[in-house]
């Protein structure tokens, strides 16, 4: 799975933020603001990677346990189809 | 003759309506000698060429096509296909050529102030300013931005402050330009300031940006970093074009943190005025 392509990732004031671009600005009209979580997993996302390589970047940058990164992923990965920002 | 300096741009227009400009186009006209850095010129065109390539991308009712280094974008009417307008520019927006067909029943004037607009304001975007949606007035000397979606009460809260300080002059009624420089931010008026064709060709420094709700009661509001971002971003001109985009959240990056950009969840009524006055300008924070 991967992100959908016409998005982009900036720090603005410190905040990680998305913003569309290209036919997704005129499909998407909103921003989206990231925790620290949101980031790594977004930024891993941005290439092809599985549900495995996403809790063990969580695990990796936060070392919080495999229950917790298992769960912020599912609950972000919700978040990204909701609003069919996910290709899978 | 066609020649301006809008915000410190120079720019030819070549437009063919006065409708939404109401003469204010006159006060930007300046006389220099060496040639404009921009163009944009408007005809009337009855059949557009269709680019025979295939769209970067499309939508019901826009087609965007990249060639040869140019942009062309379509606007297209849903259902028959017709094509209502075309516009043609290049990456530096040198020469923006916007063709408008008077056979779609629409309103050409209003398509030329759209039009001509959005290039303005990406023109602008190069030259390192950005367009906020707001009333900005300027008062003792500075500018006083009120921001937020249409209908959250900006040319209300406007008109409120004419109405208490009579010697308030307007720098754009919709979309002011800024600036943001080593000494604070600038705020630029444009011909391009909605239906009332309120503006003036001035340039005053940034006092405060609020952004405004509607309330029974009035409440200054503190904006964390975060909000003050989405704020920003939300209500700022946003492109299509990633350099442009990127362009516009550095712009807002360099704003965060040294200008006052707050909240204000505000009555239509004249006390409203008085609380923000005191706020920004006498650093009293009462509340209601």
């Amino acid at each position: 799975m991967k992100i959908k392509a016409g998005y982009l990732l900036r720090e603005v004031a410190g905040e990680t933020i998305v913003v569309p671009v290209g036919i997704e600005a005129v499909n998407f009209n909103g921003i989206i603001t990231l925790n620290k979580t949101g980031k790594v997993l977004w930024m891993k996302l941005t290439e092809e990677c599985d549900i495995l390589a996403l809790t063990e970047a969580l695990i990796d940058q936060f070392e919080v346990d495999q229950k917790i990164a298992d769960n912020d992923v599912k609950g972000f990965l919700n978040k990204l189809r909701n609003h069919s920002l996910l290709i899978e | 003759m066609n020649k301006y300096i809008i915000a410190g741009i120079k720019i030819e227009l070549h437009l063919l309506f006065d409708t939404y400009f109401n003469s204010n186009l006159l006060s930007y006209a300046s006389q220099f000698d060496d040639s404009a850095n921009h163009v944009i010129e408007v005809i009337i065109n009855q059949s557009p060429s269709i680019p025979t390539e295939a769209p970067k991308f499309l939508t019901p009712n826009r087609q965007i096509y990249e060639i040869n280094g140019q942009e062309i974008i379509l606007g297209v009417e849903a259902g028959t296909g017709k094509i209502r307008h075309k516009v043609t520019t290049d990456p530096q927006y040198k020469y923006t050529l916007i063709e408008l067909n008077p056979n779609t029943g629409q309103d050409l004037a209003e398509i030329e102030y759209i039009w001509s607009g959005i290039v303005f304001l990406e023109i602008a975007l190069l030259h390192g300013m950005t367009a906020l949606h707001a009333s900005a007035l300027m008062l003792n000397g500075e500018a006083i931005l009120f921001s937020g979606p249409s209908g959250m009460g900006k040319s209300t809260q406007a008109n409120l402050w004419r109405k208490k300080f009579p010697t308030c002059i307007t720098i754009n009624d919709d979309k002011p330009l800024l600036h943001p420089t080593e000494s604070g931010v600038e705020v630029y008026g444009t011909p391009w300031s909605g239906k009332d064709a309120i503006n003036t060709n001035i340039e005053v420094k940034l006092k405060a940006i609020v952004f405004l709700g509607k309330a029974k009661n009035n409440n200054i509001k503190t904006l964390t970093k975060k909000e003050q971002v989405q704020e920003m971003v939300r209500n700022t001109y946003r492109p299509n074009h990633s350099e442009l985009a990127l362009k516009n959240l550095s712009l807002i990056d360099k704003m965060i943190g040294n200008t006052i950009i707050i909240g204000y969840d505000c009555t239509k009524n004249e006390d409203s005025v008085q609380m923000l006055y005191d706020f920004i300008y006498e650093g009293v924070h009462h509340e209601d």
